[in-house]
């Protein structure tokens, strides 16, 4: 053994014999799986727009007021997902409604049932996925950001036939987000701004391109693998992402990353109308309207409406705002049992009114196409929805 | 994951996190940034501790997340100064070897190696692997570890001879 291989053993130990763990090591490491399983969850939970809180807490009754409403639509079963399983989002596009689930062990699958019938006419399984988001866009093509998010693994675009019959894999991305503007084509958040994806139509030959849209900063600290949602606000991309840490949420508007609004911890509920972006800065806060600049120019009847100061989720469809409301207690370390409310108005009206709808349970899903409302929904907090709801959409949010 | 396996993960890191840690230190030079590696690996190994456990070789498991991300982050920045910078080091230290101009001038000539060759010299005479279980480690050949090896310590001498020659 050489003289400098015999030093090289002793530097090494010496230098290193200050170096001591940090103490419950382990303990910390299992706190950051569980705070990185949390997150990650927030994360899908807000881009699909559901309610996905473990437990909320009891529920306030609605208030009445001269502007409110209370509609007599019931619901009837639309749809019951195959025993095992439980219902995570839906979407609605031309005539399918797609659902996806998740079985008690193994990965994640998107559903479509026709929506005249009620029937499943097709399921697809993303192999070895454990998240997916699942979006609609326009020419009913349908995407899906899926990933293996707990075990680290990558992330990937899937585009899908209507009848989820066909597809075709894309690039990997760094995103959990994706916003389709035409049949072809999406918009991805990355950390240097945009991505424009094209993809070669389900099933067909070919590969797909993508380029960095110019403009589209979203500026510096902002992590896009979480990111809440996206959508068209006022002709320009508005986008939910949490900051380097992941912690703490906030609006940016694309190429103009100096417009910021919210701090939150997880992402926030919201819906675009067009040029108004409603929102709430955290789940059980007031619902806000902001305008392109995300300046509020929140409605008084909105402000004076005691449902939409305690927001769970927010949708927007066919010109209507959707609601929950949520209230949140804590109790002895746990979350009180409660139930939802579910309240609408029309997006551009300046007086209301908001009308509540009889709904039982806790809603996790929402999605609206014309006349019709589908619901999924629970009996309780920790249970998991099964089947989808249908409901008629009462007149004044049509 | 059931309670056994969780007793057992403590287990594991009440008896290889110093181990782990200091083989990180090395290869990084910065201490803070060993840190958040050994979490990181740990975070990797503790969502799929049920099958590693069962390999009979999770250090090795963990070790091979630890080293080839601590390489991988030592391409993309040079390290900054730390904990463990010469200068720094315990004045036990002996400044007057016969052969070498002192541990702490040999560490700082380490430290001027390019990542991958530092993880070889770390891996084999500071965690006393053999040229197979450094490939493992490293998740290369075993003759691209002797290549390593030999450049490292080749460019270790020469950079020592300098030293000496500049003191």
């Amino acid at each position: 053994m050489s003289q400098i291989e015999d030093e090289l053993r002793a530097t090494f130990e010496a230098a290193s014999d200050f170096v001591q763990p940090r103490s419950a090591l382990a303990d910390s490491v299992r706190n950051a799986t569980r705070r990185r399983r949390r997150r990650l969850t927030a994360a899908f939970a807000a881009a699909t727009a559901c309610v996905l809180v473990a437990a909320v807490a009891a529920y306030a009754a609605v208030h009445s007021q001269t502007s409110s409403i209370v509609a007599d639509e019931h619901g009837t079963v639309f749809a019951t997902v195959p025993r095992g399983e439980s219902l995570v989002s839906i979407a609605v596009s031309g005539r399918y409604l797609y659902a996806e689930m998740t079985p008690q062990n193994g990965p994640v699958s998107v559903a479509a049932y026709d929506r005249a019938s009620g029937r499943l006419v097709g399921r697809f399984t993303f192999p070895k996925a454990d998240v997916a988001f699942v979006s609609t866009g326009p020419g009913g093509s349908v995407w899906a950001v899926v990933g293996a998010l707990l075990n680290f693994g990558p992330v990937r675009i899937w585009r899908l036939s209507p009848d989820l019959r066909l597809y075709s894999v894309g690039p990997k991305v760094q995103s959990t987000f994706i916003l389709p503007v035409s049949p072809t084509t999406a918009l991805i958040p990355v950390a240097s701004g945009l991505l424009r994806l094209t993809m070669p139509a389900p099933g067909q030959p070919g590969h797909a391109t993508e380029h960095l849209e110019p403009g589209t900063s979203l500026g510096r600290g902002v992590m896009t693998l979480g990111s809440g949602w996206a959508g068209m606000l006022d002709g320009r991309v508005a986008i939910d992402l949490p900051d380097n840490d992941g912690y703490d949420y906030h609006v940016v508007i694309a190429g103009h990353p100096s417009l910021r609004y919210g701090n939150a911890l997880i992402p926030q509920p919201a819906a675009i109308a067009g040029d108004s972006l409603w929102f709430a800065n955290g789940l059980n806060r007031p619902l806000v309207r902001l305008n392109g600049q995300l300046e509020p120019t929140t409605p008084g009847f909105v402000k004076a409406d005691p449902v939409l100061q305690h927001v769970g989720s927010v949708s927007y469809a066919d010109g209507a705002i959707w609601v929950t409301r949520m209230d949140y207690k804590l109790a002895k370390n746990s979350v009180v049992a409660g139930k939802h409310s579910l309240v609408c108005f029309p997006a551009q009206s300046q007086h209301g009114p908001v009308v509540t709808l009889p709904v039982h349970g806790y809603i996790w899903g929402l999605a609206t196409a014309g006349r019709t409302l589908y619901l999924t929904t629970s009996r309780s907090s920790d249970g998991s929805p099964t089947s989808i709801t249908r409901y008629p959409v009462p007149a004044a949010c049509r | 994951m059931r309670s056994t396996d969780d007793e057992d993960f403590s287990a594991f890191v009440d008896a290889s996190s110093r181990r782990l840690l200091r083989s990180a230190c090395l290869i990084t030079g910065n201490f803070a940034e060993a840190e958040d590696l050994l979490q990181t690996a740990l975070e990797k190994a503790y969502r799929r501790w049920p099958s590693i456990r069962r390999t009979d070789m999770p250090e090795a498991y963990v070790r091979r997340m630890l080293v080839t991300t601590a390489i991988d982050a030592g391409r993309r920045r040079r390290p900054a100064r730390s904990a463990l910078d010469a200068e720094s080091l315990p004045g036990r230290l002996d400044p007057a070897i016969e052969g070498v101009a002192g541990r702490s001038a040999l560490l700082a000539c380490v430290r001027e190696l390019p990542p991958s060759q530092r993880a070889v010299l770390v891996l084999r005479y500071f965690d006393d692997l053999t040229e197979a279980e450094t490939a493992r480690a490293l998740g290369c050949t075993v003759g691209t570890v002797k290549s390593q090896h030999s450049r490292a310590m080749a460019r270790l001498r020469e950079l020592v001879e300098n030293d000496r020659t500049t003191a």
